[in-house]
């Protein structure tokens, strides 16, 4: 069995988690704790990837980012390409995993009384200092969840992946992907192993994130 | 990481030649194994990167941008648009598909029309993006038994994930290239029978150079190769017919 | 001096307070007290006008951010910081040393390394009430700032605000619903139901008249 797409797999996904940790603290900071149109324009905005199908979003990113889509072109005077490469996969899985990220913290944020806040205010802290250490420690555990989640569903991920990468061997095929090869290859040995690691992660992350809940509860 | 394997890559290029990246027609899936076993005896430092997917996919993505060096499609329509639009350089023909039906059940095939009518379920290519998918319609057609199974036909993304239907029994029999079933994989597991000729358009299959790719020395000389005498042999092979 | 003339929605408030001295808010429930204490620190929207120690807090023009006045504020809920040990709350806006003081001031510091959820209601408010002072803050603000604390433990706590007052000068202002509390502390008291300010001694006569 090729390790590659494995590798792959879970550089994109550690990545991704990375880059939606911080975007996803910025982003529910600004709609946690907002009650304006912007916020209720927003909220289903960065939501829709959870029930949109994943070629709607592949199909979306190939028409902006590919060589003849809007930006694509524009990018195209720089010579940077942002599709069939691992940029693209960074994108799609980006947009894909990002309502994975922002729920759970959200949720968290909104979760902290008030006043805690109000309290920092008080004491003369800006919001930024009160988003450290105030905000964010109190809701580490809705963070790592967030975390958790955005890594394991960018790892399980298929269909934008597919569209927006190519399928290419050592650049863009994933583990999802390999498994969809080697069962048109008829290579059923290697696909059951891959899948048995994809189907262990996916446990892992889920017991992870219930030992996760039993601690919060605590 | 990723740098690491960049500077493999050019390391690669430098000291063992080049890494061709080859965009094929799925029925060409096992052929492609002999044919750059073969290619790598003359070759030994250029090395191969294949994806396998359905010609009309490939027509897209390339020209979205897709860095590929060699598309090797399973019709000459796609690789002559892309020569049009600039996407490519000219294409050439290299070989002439044949479409067989195919089963794994215990069934008669030997006669194709009666034994297609009696299947609870037929696979068949995605015509849309498959040329093998269209050989599949058109013979449906030629039987005048379109209508009748129209309802029982299951589309594989592929020519290679239609015959995988039939092969995993799933589905009970199938329209897919007849070199597919010459390997070992897919033959030994069930039977076939080709579809005699005038049901449908002979599958004339070309290839051509993208006009994007960062070897062309290298991918022309793969490109040259499936027109040479050793390669004619191998397409030969595997059932398929050789253009003039 | 502290000079005080603020509208919020249900109540008004206008008053004058001298350095160390102290404004008892009393009235029933549910007629704005704790709006007019967050108005006074610009945690709630609010017209008129502020100025503490000839700076301007408020006024038509001026509005300084909750964060640049200079205040402390006891909440109802305490709002203890539940990822700090008490010594980290109380320090979060002063220092190690200025906590470590306070603590013992207040004779809590064996709680120094507890975590919130580990202390009582009463040691909670005590700590609330540290931290608040901590800062050094010109205008301290409390709302119900001894209700879980019993008899002797709260007149142990007044006494220490009043000195630390006294010694810092700060000026405080208090909602309280116990009368003992309020004139055993405050200079003035602010009778919400008649909308007056008068003065504590004001205050005996006036019960004595009733």
């Amino acid at each position: 069995m090729d390790s590659e797409p494995f590798l792959i797999s879970f550089e994109l996904s550690t990545i991704t988690m990375l880059i939606l940790g911080i975007v996803g603290i910025g982003i529910s900071y600004f709609l946690a704790f907002k009650r304006s149109i912007i916020v209720d324009i927003l909220e289903p905005i960065i939501m829709s990837p959870l029930v949109l199908p994943p070629t709607v979003l592949g199909f979306y990113i190939l028409e902006i980012f590919g060589v003849s889509g809007s930006v694509g072109k524009f990018l195209n005077h720089f010579d940077l390409k942002l599709v069939f490469n691992f940029w693209g996969l960074l994108i799609g899985s980006i947009i894909y995993s990002l309502p994975f990220s922002v729920s759970p913290i959200i949720a968290g944020f909104r979760a902290i009384p008030k006043s805690l806040i109000e309290a920092s205010y008080t004491l003369g802290k800006s919001k930024f200092h009160t988003l450290l250490k105030v905000i964010i420690p109190n809701a580490k555990y809705s963070i790592i969840s967030a975390l958790v989640l955005v890594f394991s569903h960018t790892i399980g991920e298929f269909g934008v992946v597919l569209m927006v990468g190519g399928d290419i061997p050592g650049k863009t095929r994933t583990a999802s992907i390999a498994i969809f090869d080697y069962v048109q290859e008829l290579n059923y040995k290697d696909a059951n192993i891959s899948a048995l690691i994809l189907f262990s992660i996916a446990m892992i992350s889920l017991i992870f994130l219930q030992i996760l809940k039993r601690l919060q509860e605590r | 990481m990723k740098k690491f394997l960049v500077l493999g890559l050019l390391a690669g290029k430098i000291c063992f030649g080049a890494t061709i990246t080859v965009a094929a027609a799925a029925d060409l899936r096992f052929v492609l194994q002999n044919l750059t076993a073969l290619y790598k005896k003359e070759y030994p430092h250029d090395n191969f990167k294949f994806i396998y997917g359905a010609s009309g996919n490939f027509y897209n993505q390339i020209r979205q941008g897709y860095p590929i060096d060699v598309f090797m499609s399973a019709d000459t329509r796609y690789p002559e648009l892309l020569y049009k639009q600039g996407f490519a350089y000219k294409p050439r023909p290299y070989a002439i598909g044949k479409l067989a039906i195919y089963t794994t059940k215990n069934m008669d095939i030997s006669n194709p029309k009666s034994a297609l009518l009696k299947a609870q379920k037929i696979a068949i290519a995605n015509p849309r993006v498959a040329p093998y998918g269209i050989a599949g319609i058109s013979t449906l057609h030629c039987y005048h038994i379109y209508n009748q199974v129209a309802n029982k036909i299951v589309y594989g993304e592929n020519i290679i994930q239609t015959a995988q239907y039939v092969a995993s029994g799933n589905v009970p029999v199938g329209l897919v290239s007849y070199s597919l079933l010459l390997a070992p994989q897919l033959g030994l597991k069930g039977k076939y029978e080709l579809i005699p000729q005038p049901c449908y358009k002979p599958i004339v299959q070309g290839a051509t150079v993208i006009k994007s790719t960062k070897d062309e020395k290298a991918s022309m000389r793969f490109f040259n190769f499936l027109y040479s005498p050793q390669a004619i042999a191998i397409w030969k092979s595997f059932g398929y017919g050789i253009p003039r | 001096m502290m000079y005080i003339n603020i509208k919020t929605r249900l109540l008004n408030l206008k008053c004058t307070l001298n350095k160390s001295q102290m404004l008892g808010i009393l009235g029933p429930s549910g007629i704005g007290k704790t709006t007019l204490l967050r108005a006074i620190a610009n945690l709630e929207k609010a017209d008129g006008e502020i100025i503490v120690d000839n700076e301007v807090w408020l006024n038509d023009k001026i509005s300084l951010p909750v964060q640049n006045r200079s205040i402390g504020f006891v909440f109802q809920d305490f709002a203890l910081f539940p990822n700090m040990s008490v010594l980290e709350n109380i320090a979060y806006a002063s220092s190690k040393e200025k906590a470590t003081h306070l603590l013992e001031a207040f004779n809590i510091i064996h709680l120094k390394d507890k975590y919130p959820n580990k202390l009582s209601g009463g040691e909670r408010q005590r700590v609330a009430i540290a931290r608040a002072i901590a800062r050094e803050p010109k205008l301290l603000l409390m709302d119900e700032p001894f209700s879980a604390l019993d008899r002797s433990t709260k007149h142990f706590i007044q006494d220490k605000i009043k000195q630390l007052s006294q010694e810092q000068g700060f000026y405080t202002i208090f909602i309280a619903h116990d009368i003992g509390d309020i004139k055993r502390l405050s200079d003035f008291i602010f009778l919400v139901e008649d909308n007056k300010v008068i003065n504590t001694d004001e205050f005996e006569k006036e019960s004595i008249n009733i």
